[in-house]
């Protein structure tokens, strides 16, 4: 028996569930693809833990479908986990026990060679040193790099991190990213679920951004922040003619000031480069002094801000 | 390590160790022998009380001999062992209520579901790890218990070697189902706490006083201890206040059994259905 090759690791078709009245996931259709990293991307109450706890079976989808690693959950779950690592929530262990004997319990309940892998688990998050202390005694970083270390004794395909960022400092946040990046890079899958928008677009290959319950668009990192109109910021010599000459560029949308000078917002067609390029010529024949044009990127902050508050709206 | 490495990997055969294995079993004894609070109070109520107990007598005896005979002797024996009983069942209710929400309430039972462990098994486990603990901890106090009664009996009639393995066996079995009750009744409340304060108080107030009504007929053959001290050797159970309920073997057998199966059934049908 081996795991299946399809070329998505998590796919999921109208996965539904329901608290009594509440619906705290709907109809959600997800397809993770195989070797990314990809985040899963909401505001807190999102139902973002609801949906991992449904792919682990730790509760019931209400309606809807199914798969991990290419095989059905729950009719095949053992199978499917058996080469995925999660950490639900926030990564929990017995206090009373050691790092090194909250692996062991945890490798009990897998495969035996799992045992094998404690040591150069302990090793690879940065805690063989510490590996005798007591649970208890842990940081929060300490406990987050734990979890990460207990998934890895399912030496997995597939990791599910949930809110791993969670508690961590600067140095430790970028740990992770790193961490996480070398899974990637061994041919691992990593979904991410956070609210933490930067660290998603920092971390991840594509993403999918969740909103009371329902996937509101999922793709890579780039198709998503590029859907955004673009924009130019310039600084000028005389930022009311500069603004006036920028409107009639027939790729120019609307034109506005602010501290930094003058913002011209794009039509979405229209080429950021092209438009640059003419719009400064044009300043330049005009006797304008041109100090700096920048081409401005939506980041995905900005396009989740934009979603969210469109939802907002039409709610 | 390759991209290939990793997506041809193999999955293991889970058929082989889907039953309650030795490593999830082993894994249960680790997470109770390592509490610290709860080895001590456990070893306490038995070894301790045995101690204590036959300790106190020793002195007695010694500092006034005419007023306190020898410490050891059948009498003695049977006081110790309704004793050793009632202390060393709340070690076996604090052992089975930690086992079944131990990992519920450190927030692990989610962890070890995310394997893709059964939760059957997870639950089953549970039994072995947890005896593993107690039956040792329960054989050295009665042991100590034995050991006194002959060595200390002086010039008083001790208790027979078949008596007293036959004693130590019917303990054995009650400390076992104890010990089952409360994993049942832990594992389906989901709280350590409030399973020790409800057993506590059947165990050691419910139970006695029915005990002490002395009369046949109040439905006292229906309670779980009640019906174990009917298994205890005839002489041992001069030791308890069992009144004048007698029952059948089978009787002692249903009720032993109907008390197991709705305990550990209700225990295990709330693991497999709990959301974690």
């Amino acid at each position: 028996m081996s795991t299946s090759q399809s070329t998505y690791v998590v796919e999921t078709e109208g996965l539904t569930k329901r608290f009594g009245d509440k619906v705290v996931v709907d109809g959600v259709d997800l397809r993770i693809p195989r070797g990314s990293a990809f985040g899963y991307l909401g505001p807190n109450g999102a139902g973002k833990t609801t949906l991992i706890r449904m792919l682990l079976g730790l509760t019931e989808p209400t309606s809807g479908s199914m798969s991990l690693l290419g095989r059905p959950v729950p009719a095949e779950r053992a199978a499917a986990l058996a080469r995925v690592g999660a950490i639900v929530d926030e990564p929990r262990f017995h206090g009373h026990l050691t790092g090194r004997q909250n692996l062991s319990v945890i490798a009990a309940a897998r495969e035996p060679a799992a045992r094998d892998r404690i040591e150069p688990a302990l090793d690879r998050v940065g805690l063989a040193a510490r590996g005798d202390d007591r649970v208890s005694e842990y940081s929060m970083g300490m406990r987050q790099r734990l979890g990460i270390a207990s998934c890895l004794l399912a030496d997995p395909e597939l990791l599910i991190l949930d809110e791993p960022m969670n508690g961590l400092d600067p140095a430790g946040m970028q740990e992770f990213r790193e961490l996480i990046r070398s899974f990637v890079g061994e041919g691992r899958t990593v979904v991410l679920s956070s609210h933490l928008l930067d660290e998603i677009e920092r971390t991840c290959d594509a993403v999918a951004i969740v909103d009371r319950g329902r996937v509101v668009v999922q793709g890579s990192i780039e198709e998503l922040a590029s859907g955004r109109d673009r924009s130019l910021r310039l600084a000028t010599s005389d930022p009311a003619r500069s603004s006036l000459i920028a409107r009639v560029d027939p790729a120019v949308q609307e034109v506005s000031h602010d501290s930094s000078g003058v913002v011209v917002a794009l039509r979405p067609e229209a080429s950021a480069e092209q438009a640059a390029a003419t719009i400064s010529r044009s300043l330049i024949e005009a006797g304008v002094d041109l100090y700096e044009l920048e081409i401005a990127h939506a980041s995905l902050e900005e396009r989740f801000l934009e979603i969210t508050s469109r939802l907002g709206v039409a709610a | 390590m390759s991209t290939a490495a990793v997506i041809d990997r193999p999955i293991p055969n889970r058929r082989a160790w889907e039953l309650p294995g030795f490593r999830l079993a082993q894994a249960e004894f680790l997470k109770l022998r390592t509490r610290r609070g709860l080895v001590l109070a456990s070893l306490a109520l038995t070894v301790g009380g045995v101690i204590v107990a036959y300790t106190i007598l020793l002195v007695l005896h010694l500092t006034d001999p005419a007023g306190h005979g020898p410490a050891g002797g059948q009498q003695h024996f049977w006081n110790g062992m309704y004793m050793l009983t009632a202390l060393a069942t709340m070690a076996a209710v604090l052992i089975g209520a930690t086992s079944g929400a131990g990992d519920l309430s450190a927030g692990v039972f989610r962890n070890l579901l995310s394997t893709g462990r059964s939760r059957r098994s997870l639950f089953l486990a549970r039994i072995p790890g947890g005896l593993a603990l107690l039956l040792p901890m329960a054989a050295v106090a009665y042991g100590l218990a034995a050991v006194a009664a002959v060595a200390l009996a002086g010039n008083l009639p001790q208790p027979g070697t078949v008596y007293l393995v036959e004693s130590g066996l019917w303990f054995l079995l009650y400390m076992t189902a104890m010990f089952l009750l409360a994993l049942g009744v832990s594992s389906l409340l989901g709280s350590r706490a409030t399973t020790i304060g409800i057993l506590a108080g059947i165990l050691l107030l419910v139970t006695p006083m029915v005990q002490g009504i002395h009369h046949p007929g109040v439905g006292a053959e229906s309670i779980l201890g009640i019906a174990l001290w009917q298994l205890a050797p005839k002489q041992l159970q001069n030791g308890a206040p069992n009144g004048d309920i007698h029952m059948s073997l089978a009787a002692i057998v249903t009720v032993l059994i109907a008390w197991m199966a709705v305990a550990i059934g209700l225990g295990l049908w709330r693991t497999v259905k709990r959301d974690a």
